[in-house]
């Protein structure tokens, strides 16, 4: 297991990770590491666990064993399923984000874009107004949305602007730790596009740390620093992304890499 | 003399598990050493394995055997056994490639591809978009185009926009794949300026020069490949003609 301590400490590590379902695995034997500031992509076929291993990461879903350390801003390791309840969301509201596939699952739909906007900011304590909205002013066009639909619902976006809205709504308060769960799923292709160049740019700005479940291999390709291929619940093959996708070394991720449609 | 990259007993096959498992060589103990300010030109027929060489010498294939030192910093960095994170912190700062093809985010324009590798390492914005504007402008890349994606430019038009990108952050050592193949004699002529003047800075190059002209006027040495059944791997070294 990797200590998170010396010069150089990761964000977040998980040792021995499984969680099964009943008698069906969800994922098992599974290893990770997250330094600050890279993009660790999982990547695999629907139902190899890629879901579950986030969950498992992000504190959602408690795993049957294994243990998931993180090293907090305050320099702290706390294991994250050890941890109090309260704490625990306060964690995921402050340091930590989720990008939900589904805006719907990630957005407040009742609620105003600048509401949405604002609530991390208001959770970390922020009470003034007028400096609230002006952020939020500020993350709209961040996100490439019309500043002039702040009052707007969500309800009347379209897929791409809720999806660029909840990314907004998550980086707002500059999380340390993000989890993204398919971000490019169910949007067309031009919007998926514009999308990437969003998420690589922030990412970059922020120095954000993010583990993103894919299973577009092209997604990855131009987001991920890492990768780790899983089937059947378990990693078979991790290492540097143009490593993994032109030269797999694994017969599973060989098939996946050889099964890209060219367009 | 300093030495940038030395690889020593590389050796590489592939396996095709979709095949029965069947082992492909296509490299065995290769070895290479090159000196700061040195051109060293690949050259062999099709399928003897220079964009293999290549694509080892940046770790983007992974070699079965053999070691890979690449200046780095104040020391070298073996990239046949490094860490992920050790091999991306040596490609940002010290080892560049330039593919045969580029491959850019859809939607980006073309200045600002070719400014990353810069801003990566740190460079203001403003800073990285100058250096980019320069070299492409050096390349012939009319100015128009900078603010366009490059995936409509022409076979030409993303090759130069390709080597600009690898030739902006001013790396170390250099691996040049097909640099001049769809480009014109007078854009053929820029490149090969380019490449005297950062090896005249100091700059260590590999490269694949199809193009007799370009190799003769940018190298001091050729490396023959020959395709792995005749040599069984091994590789000779001559001087260039010329």
């Amino acid at each position: 297991m990797v200590v998170i301590d010396g010069p150089d400490p990761p964000l977040l590590t998980a040792a021995g990770l499984g969680k099964w379902y009943g008698g069906r695995v969800g994922c098992r034997n599974v290893d990770v590491v997250v330094w600050p500031g890279e993009v660790v992509g999982v990547v695999g076929e629907s139902g190899s666990g890629k879901t579950t291993l986030l969950r498992c990461l992000a504190g959602m879903l408690a795993p049957g064993v294994g243990v998931v350390h993180y090293r907090t801003g305050e320099g702290t390791v706390v294991d994250v399923h050890a941890l109090p309840e309260p704490r625990r969301r306060r964690l995921m509201r402050t340091e930590w984000g989720v990008v939900h596939q589904n805006p719907r699952d990630g957005l407040r739909m009742a609620v105003s874009a600048g509401a949405n906007l604002g609530e991390r900011l208001l959770a970390e304590g922020a009470r003034h107004y007028g400096a609230v909205r002006s952020r939020a002013l500020d993350w709209m066009a961040d996100v490439e949305l019309d500043t002039g639909r702040i009052d707007d619902r969500p309800h009347a976006f379209s897929g791409g602007m809720q999806q660029r809205l909840q990314i907004g709504r998550v980086l707002v308060n500059r999380p340390r730790l993000v989890f993204m769960d398919e971000p490019t799923g169910g949007l067309d292709v031009s919007v998926q596009a514009r999308l990437l160049d969003l998420l690589r740019r922030l990412v970059a700005e922020l120095d954000l740390a993010v583990v993103l479940v894919t299973h577009d291999l092209g997604v990855v390709r131009l987001l991920a620093d890492r990768l780790l291929v899983m089937r059947g619940g378990e990693v078979v093959e991790s290492g540097l992304t143009d490593q993994v996708l032109d030269d797999p070394q694994h017969g599973y991720t060989q098939m996946l890499v050889a099964s890209v449609l060219p367009v | 003399m300093t030495v940038n990259l030395e690889a020593r007993g590389l050796s590489k096959s592939f396996v095709l598990h979709a095949q029965g498992g069947i082992r492909l060589p296509v490299l065995c103990d290769f070895g290479l050493t090159v000196a700061a300010g040195e051109c060293v030109a690949l050259r062999g027929p099709s399928g003897a394995g220079k964009s293999t060489v290549l694509r080892l010498l940046y770790g983007n294939y992974r070699a079965d055997s053999g070691t890979l030192r690449v200046a780095h910093g104040d020391g070298m960095v073996d990239l046949a056994t490094a860490p992920p994170r050790l091999i991306l912190a040596v490609r940002r700062q010290s080892i560049g490639h330039v593919s045969q093809f580029l491959r850019a985010v859809p939607r980006v324009p073309a200045e600002e591809v070719v400014a990353e590798p810069v801003r990566r390492c740190g460079v203001p914005t403003a800073e990285a978009l100058d250096r980019a504007r320069r070299l492409m402008a050096r390349l012939n890349l009319p100015e128009r185009l900078w603010r366009l994606a490059p995936a409509t430019f022409s076979g030409g038009e993303q090759q130069r926009v390709n080597l600009a990108r690898g030739l902006v952050a001013g790396h170390r050592t250099l691996l040049l794949d097909e640099p001049t193949a769809a480009l014109d004699a007078t854009n053929r002529a820029v490149v090969v300026d380019l490449i005297r003047e950062v090896r005249a800075a100091g700059t260590a190059v590999v490269g694949i020069f199809h193009d007799q002209s370009v190799r003769h006027a940018v190298a001091d040495r050729v490396v023959a490949l020959a395709p792995f059944a005749e040599t069984q791997g091994s590789a000779g070294s001559a001087p260039a003609l010329g």
